[in-house]
This record gives C-alpha cells, structure tokens and sequence, in this order.
C-alpha cells in the first residue's frame, strides 16, 4: 500500500458514506433501529407495573438488548450486502473501475464506509439506551461499552460476511434476501444442529452482546433454576400416578363421590371433567404417566445453567469470522470481470 | 518500448472454448483518432474493456503509455480517460460532485478540480446542470458527464466504447460534436474508439483498425479505406442535363482520373487524396458549370464489406 492508496481509500470512504446517506436503505435501517426502540419503550410503559420491576442498570440493558443482535444482523444486510454488487449492476464500475485505482482500495473503502455509517447507527440506538438508563434508574451501566465493543465486532463479522454474498451475485436485493437469510436463518439453525458449546459460531459469538453483562446471565439462570423446580414438582406429582392401586383407588374415590347429590350440585362442565378423570385414571393406570415423567426429566437435564462467557475468546470469534469473510469477498472481487 | 501510447501485443481472451481475441497486434499512433471497426463479437469491446481493466486477458500484452495494463492496472491508467459503453454515475452526485469524486480519485488538488470542472462542462455544454443530481438526467447529458469526466487531468489517452449507443440522434450529434472539438483542439491527444456507425467513424478518425474475430485485418489512414484501388467517386449534381462539353472539360483535369455522365449527374473519380475533393470544387467553378453538390459515394462502406468478406 502507497500513501496514495490511503488517499484513494479515504476518497472511496467519503463516497461511499454519501452514498449511504442519501440513499433510501440508511433511511430504512435508521427507521427500524428507532421503530424498535420506541416500541420496546411504549410497550414497557403500558405494560402490568410499567417501569416498576426496572431496578438496576442491567435490567434496562436486559431490556433493550436482549434482541438487539438480530436488529444488527438486518441494518448490516440492508447496507453492506450491495456494497460490492451495486457497481455492477448501476454500470458505475465503468467509471470507477477504468481508473487508476486497485480493486483492494475500493474494497476496503467500501467496507470502511459501511462499517463507520452501522457503527454510528448501533451508537446511536445505545445512545438512546443510556438516555433511558439515566431518566429510569439514574445511571448506566458498566457493561455497556463492553456491549458496544462486541456490537461493532458483531457488524464486523456480519458485514464480512455479507460482502462475500455481495461479490458473488448479479443483483442487490438477491444478495440482500440471500444476506439475511445466511446471518438469521442458516447460521443459527446450524448453530442448533451443532448443538453443544458452540462458542465458534457467529450467532453465539454474537450473543455477547448481551450475555457479557453478568446481571444478564444470573437473570436467566435464575429463570431457568424456578423453571427447573416447577417441571421437577410437576414430575414428582406425576409420579404419584403411577401405581395402579393409587390410581384406581382415586377414580373409586372421585366415582363415589360421583353418585352424591354435592356431585349433582356442581355445574355440568365440572361434572364432565370429574367423569372424564375416573374414566382416564381406570383406562390408563400406569401406561402414558412414566413416558411423560422421563420428558420431564430429559428437559431437566437439557436446561443447563448458562455459562458466563469467555468475552475476548468471542470477540476473537468475531474477528476471525469478519476477517475470513472480507478475504473470500477479496479474492472473488479483484478477479470479477464486468 | 516505442512512443506510440497503446500497444497491443499478442492479446488473447477465451471464454471457455470460445475464443473473443485471438492473438491481436495493433498499435495506435501518437496524437490520431482511431476508429476500431469491425462486426458484432468481433472484439471491439472485449479488446477495450481489457484496455481499461475491466476483464483480465488470458494471455498477452496491452501498453498503455509503455505500462502493461495486464500487469500494473494502476500505473498504465494513470494517463487515460475512458468512456465504456453508457456509462451510470451516482444518481445522488450532481456533475461537479462527481468530477470532484473522480478528480480525487486520480490525485488531483481541489483547486485543480474546480478549475478544471468549469472548463470542461463548458467543453461538453452542461454548466447549466453542473449543480442538478444526475438521476435526473437524460441519456444524452448523462454520456456528455461520462465524456467531461474522461478529460479530467488532461489525459494523454482517451478510450471510447461505443459512446453514442443507444443515444437518440440529437444525443448522438451532441456526442460527436464535442469529439470533434476534442480532435481540433488538443494537441497531445491520442484518442481510439470502437463504433459500429461508419459515418461517424469518417466524421471522427484519421486512422481506422479492421477487427474481425478477435484479429486484425487492416489498420491504415481512413483516406486509403474510403477509397476504391486508390481512388475515390464522386458525383457531381449540376444545374441541368450535363453536355458532352462539360463532361470533356471536367475529365481533362490532370488529376481526374474519369468523368461519365450519369442520368442528369456527373459521376468523376479522382485520386485518393483528400484535398482532391475541395480542389475539384473550384476547378468546376472556374469552369463556369453550375455546381450546387459534390456528392461522395461511401467506399467506406464498401471496403469494409468486402474487407470481412474477403478475410473470413
């Protein structure tokens, strides 16, 4: 690289941004981060106790971006993913390109272009957060430029990737589709085939986002122990059901109770119910109880706590992800022919 | 390496089986107007695009300036202008935005690209539009910008695809208009065009470079192709049917070679050279004959013709 090429770099970079922000997908991009926003906050106000159970810091980073990487993942294919492919299918690489200007300069003043324009607009939702954060709970929480950090390596990433799509395709909204479909679609359902720790995929890397403020991964763990108890009560209940003697000494029970006139007194849709329980407990004594007991007991051992993560291993994930993503996308650019 | 500024050294392009170059050789002189002819896939475009790096040539050798293009893009571009095909700028730039983007891009101060906008959107008559956004511009206006932004930094070369495709007539006229103007009035200028209109190419060049099947088969002065053996027929429109005496006096001229009547027209051939024609003009004059046309018949078209005929 030549002084000269930095020059052209920064030129490309200007454009590009221009480019961006008189075009209609910034407006689009910057409308749905604000959209998302204003929702979270009126439906968090309307809803049962308002802004009441919001105590801490975290629970406002809880709050707005426990989703938020997947509001990253739509701006990053909305704006990078015509980055490459726009030249091609607008002919301005017949102006561009015929000048003395390598292809590996107008790929890396693209991508810095895309990256600076999401990067601020990501800056500006977390901007609004913290407005909150201070109105609700009179401070911001630590955690938040952890969280911005792994944002910007998450659009790093995301963009990386979108650029490949974007040097293969003839057409800006097919790499658009095509984009959003990899980074919402594909990668996570590979992620969950995976299965297991999957620290090494971008949807889980990604994640960090939020799973690096540690009030976050406690909330959710406490979540998950409550709902652990509740599935093991409802084994132990179940449990109970399973010894035909009980079972048919209960449907004797409720089916001589049946032939009161306490009986007779209660409404009629009451009253099918009792009927239809002698019925179930004489028909099934001890056949389908024991295969729902061993579902509840797979899902107990299947909601694992959750892990904290190890944050600069992610954001490595990130970075590797981006990096690998940018080089394919080179490599397919600098040999494209129009 | 010579001086001549674009030389093309066994260039060869394959699309799979399919060959669009095949081994060319041309030379373009310094300071000529070279008009590439030559039928449709005949790789007129193919041979420009990998003149401007638009598609890599899969083997073989194109000097621009003396740099291979083929193996410093950058450095062989770095003098040339380039007009491919019709051009899209970004709809949101306005013309001087866009000559600041390009002028940027090849180095140029800002001082520089400010004085240098205003003289060539006079060049290609758009002052009037230098601060309206592109997106709202014609066909026509908008290859005039893709012209105007060529002529940035004064290049030494200019390359045109094809640059009135798909304009209407008055677009067209426009076009070639301000090539004309570009041709009369630069002295270090060495411009080379592909073009499918025979007309134009007469109108423009000096020079012309037969294309067929990615090889060449004539490159010469445009007077030696609109010329039939070395000579060239013109016909003369006078007033009334022509006598015998008028006929006699006309083919006495040294250097008319024959003089026939033709219907109420006087079909002459004269040599290939061009100030021929105009001396023609007055030697009627001075003859007292009534001439209101003299009327070229487009050998031209002829040559090129029996030029792909014969070759392929």
């Amino acid at each position: 690289m030549m002084a000269n090429d930095f020059k052209q770099i920064a030129v490309v970079t200007k454009n590009e941004i221009i480019k961006m922000l008189r075009g209609k997908k910034f407006l689009i991009s910057l409308s749905i981060i604000l959209i998302i926003f204003a929702l979270i906050t009126i439906l968090k106000t309307v809803s049962d106790g308002g802004w009441d159970n919001i105590q801490k810091t975290s629970d406002i980073l809880n709050l707005y971006l426990s989703m938020f990487s997947y509001v990253i993942l739509l701006v990053v294919a909305l704006l990078s993913s015509v980055a490459l492919v726009s030249e091609f299918e607008e002919r301005t690489a017949l102006i561009l390109f015929t000048r003395p200007i390598k292809r590996t300069t107008i790929l890396i003043g693209k991508a810095m272009a895309c990256l600076i324009v999401e990067a601020c607009m990501i800056l500006a939702y977390y901007i609004l957060v913290c407005i909150v954060s201070l109105i609700q709970v009179g401070g911001i929480s630590e955690h938040m430029a952890a969280s911005y950090g792994i944002a910007l390596l998450y659009i790093f990433a995301a963009s990386g990737i979108s650029f490949i799509v974007s040097s293969f395709f003839k057409r800006g909204s097919v790499c658009t589709i095509i984009s959003l479909l990899v980074l919402i679609v594909i990668i996570p359902i590979f992620t969950s085939i995976v299965g297991g720790d999957t620290w090494y995929m971008l949807d889980t890397a990604g994640n960090t986002i939020i799973t690096c403020v540690p009030e976050y991964v406690d909330g959710i763990n406490e979540g998950r122990e409550g709902f652990v108890g509740v599935v093991s009560y409802a084994s132990m209940i179940l449990n109970a059901f399973t010894n035909p003697d009980t079972n048919q000494a209960l449907a004797d029970v409720l089916y001589n109770f049946s032939q009161t006139s306490e009986y007779q007194s209660l409404d009629k849709q009451v009253q099918d119910s009792i009927l239809y329980i002698i019925g179930f407990l004489t028909q099934h004594p001890d056949e389908n109880l024991p295969a729902m007991i061993e579902t509840l007991d797979a899902l107990k051992l299947y909601i694992s706590p959750m892990d904290y993560p190890d944050v600069p291993k992610e954001a490595l994930v990130l970075m590797v992800w981006g990096i690998i993503g940018y080089l394919i996308a080179w490599v397919k650019f600098i040999k494209r022919e129009f | 390496m010579s001086d001549n500024p674009i030389e093309i050294v066994n260039l060869r392009k394959e699309y799979g089986k399919f060959t669009a170059v095949n081994d060319l050789n041309l030379t373009i002189k310094k300071n000529s107007f070279t008009g590439l002819l030559g039928p449709n896939g005949a790789g007129k475009s193919t041979t420009l695009k990998i003149l401007t790096h638009l598609i890599n040539a899969t083997s073989g050798e194109a000097y621009l300036n003396g740099i291979d293009v083929t193996k410093d893009p950058k450095g062989a571009l770095t003098n040339v202008g380039t007009v491919i095909e019709t051009p899209e700028f970004y709809p949101y730039l306005t013309p001087k935005e866009t000559f600041r983007y390009v002028g940027e891009l090849i180095g140029m101060n800002r001082e520089q690209i400010s004085a240098e906008t205003q003289e060539i959107l006079e060049k290609v008559k758009m002052t009037d539009w230098q601060d309206k956004r592109l997106g709202t511009f014609s066909k026509g206006m908008r290859q005039r910008i893709a012209l105007g932004q060529a002529l940035l930094n004064d290049p030494n070369i200019i390359i045109l695809d094809e640059p009135t495709s798909g304009l209407d007539p008055r677009g067209m006229a426009e076009i070639r208009e301000v090539l004309k103007n570009l041709r009369n009035d630069s002295k270090n200028l060495t411009i080379v065009m592909s073009s499918h209109i025979l007309p134009e190419v007469q109108d423009l060049c000096d020079r012309i470079a037969f294309i067929n099947h990615g090889t060449l088969l004539m490159d010469d002065d445009i007077s030696v192709f609109e010329s039939v053996e070395g000579a060239r027929s013109i016909i003369a429109k006078v007033d009334g049917v022509p006598t015998d005496e008028v006929i006699k006096q006309i083919d006495s001229l040294d250097y008319v070679i024959a003089a026939s009547r033709q219907g109420n027209d006087i079909a002459i051939t004269i040599g290939a050279d061009v100030g021929l024609r105009s001396r023609l003009f007055k030697d009627i004059a001075d003859l007292n004959i009534s001439c209101y046309e003299l009327a070229e018949e487009n050998a031209l078209e002829d040559n090129y013709l029996n030029l792909i005929k014969e070759r392929t």
